[in-house]
């Protein structure tokens, strides 16, 4: 026998060992052949692992809906059984049972093993929640201006909605081309600018907002203001007047250290109702 | 035949076999839950093979996964988790049919030698199912009918080389050799899944 034909021989025996099919014979040769050669058991196993492969070419089966449930439920109500029993045999000891068969040496190995991943798949999702609350934090910030746009934009819809404090401001001056809207908010005691084509000013200037009436002497400081933001700015209203209707809305440019009156350039006025 | 039976993941889906193993030895039923949809329609299936009762294949299925959740006994050095529920399904459901009554026994080889011949998988079911069952049926296809027809007697029905033989009607030295040589093929050509 060449020795091909040798190793051919022996892939029949472990083929008929997978296959439970040896004579007592052929069963006894290889044991003999395993003891002299333990290298084939690795061999031996890949013929049981590839007779186990045949079931993946099945077409496949969904199991019934409900067996999931019932193998959890099973699994628990065994698990609380167990338990109990653990508790009757031995008062105080820890209750799970985790038979295992591979021996404590490996057992141990094995255990390392797993703390090693556990702690790996630990840290990857201690860092994931690190990330995660960082995008939540982002998130927040994002809602909040999102609200407060909302807030304000609510609060100039009810105002346009009643109509009775919205002046409509057109430029004059050097701002001959701008225009804005302004509404006050008596219940508040607040103003918001709308506008369009009104610069930013030097720190050392400021946009001073006056409110005239016609049973009033002279105009009435109602704050100043700069535009800070391209879009709606806000301020609170000095005196209960700014906010009472008054006939007319100005503004001017005055200094920031200027008096509180009336002296400044004015570049917007309403458009008298 | 593929793993996943669904489709959406989350982490603990995705976890190795080896940490789900570990994290149900520790008492985790989720853990249960997560091997179950794994490799639930496997061992469902083979066992409906087998038994062809759905409801025996049922109650061996929630035998085996219940056998790995009490009496883990699953080495890794061994195989694979796939390969341990295979052989666990198999050998219990072959147990059963051969603790039935010789008459039942025989309407079951009908049955079941019906089953096996029926229609292949569309290509739209290979697709679905997973390269690994895409692997297993090409290198079946490589066997002549007779290997294949030997080889899944033995497999499916337990039957011994003598009862193959008289079920087929060929010389029991035949039986031998086809069925020898089929796993011989099906070793080479699927070497690098085992």
């Amino acid at each position: 026998m060449t020795r091909s034909d040798f190793s051919e021989h022996w892939h029949d025996l472990l083929a008929g060992h997978a296959l439970d099919a040896l004579s007592p014979a052929e069963q006894a040769e290889l044991d003999r052949l395993l003891q002299d050669h333990p290298e084939l058991e690795a061999e031996k196993a890949v013929y049981d692992q590839t007779l186990a492969q045949l079931p993946h070419a099945l077409v496949p089966v969904a199991p019934p809906a409900g067996l999931e449930a019932r193998i959890l439920a099973a699994a628990q109500g065994s698990d609380r059984a167990i338990e109990a029993h653990s508790r009757d045999r031995s008062p105080g000891r820890s209750p799970r049972v985790i038979p295992w068969r591979g021996g404590w040496g490996v057992g141990t190995a094995i255990a390392a093993g797993l703390i090693l991943v556990m702690g790996w798949d630990n840290l990857r999702l201690r860092r994931a929640i690190v990330v995660r609350q960082q995008d939540l934090d982002a998130a927040t910030a994002l809602i909040q201006q999102l609200q407060q746009q909302q807030r304000q934009t609510e609060t100039i819809l009810t105002q346009l909605r009643t109509g009775e404090t919205l002046y409509l401001l057109e430029g004059v001056g050097s701002l001959a081309g701008a225009s804005g809207s302004l509404l006050t908010l008596p219940g508040q005691d607040e103003a918001i600018l709308i506008a369009s084509d009104v610069p930013a000013l030097p720190s050392d200037q400021v946009y001073r907002l006056w409110a005239l009436d016609q049973e009033a002497a002279a105009p009435v400081f109602c704050g100043a203001f700069n535009r800070s933001s391209p879009e709606a700015v806000q301020w609170s209203l000095p005196t209960e007047v700014c906010g009472a209707a008054p006939d007319q809305m100005l503004v001017t440019i005055d200094p920031v250290n200027a008096p509180p009156v009336p002296t400044g350039e004015l570049v917007l006025q309403s458009v008298v109702r | 035949m593929d793993e996943a039976d669904n489709p959406g993941t989350t982490q603990t889906d995705e976890a190795s076999d080896f940490v789900l193993l570990a994290a149900m030895q520790a008492g985790q039923a989720e853990a249960l839950q997560v091997i179950y949809r794994r490799y639930g329609r496997l061992v469902y299936t083979l066992a409906l093979r087998v038994l062809n009762s759905p409801e025996e294949a049922e109650d061996l299925c929630q035998e085996v996964f219940l056998k790995l959740w009490q009496q883990p006994t699953y080495d890794a050095s061994r195989g694979s988790l796939s390969t341990f529920l295979a052989v666990l399904t198999r050998s219990r459901a072959i147990d059963r049919v051969r603790s039935r009554g010789a008459r039942s026994r025989l309407l079951q080889r009908w049955q079941t030698t019906n089953q096996a011949t029926a229609a292949s998988p569309s290509p739209l079911e290979a697709a679905v199912q997973g390269d690994q069952a895409q692997r297993v049926r090409e290198a079946l296809d490589q066997l002549t009918h007779a290997e294949r027809d030997v080889l899944e007697i033995a497999y499916y029905e337990g039957l011994s080389q003598s009862q193959i033989a008289e079920r087929l009607n060929i010389p029991l030295g035949t039986v031998k050799t086809r069925s020898r040589q089929a796993l011989k093929k099906l070793r080479n050509i699927l070497k690098d899944l085992t």
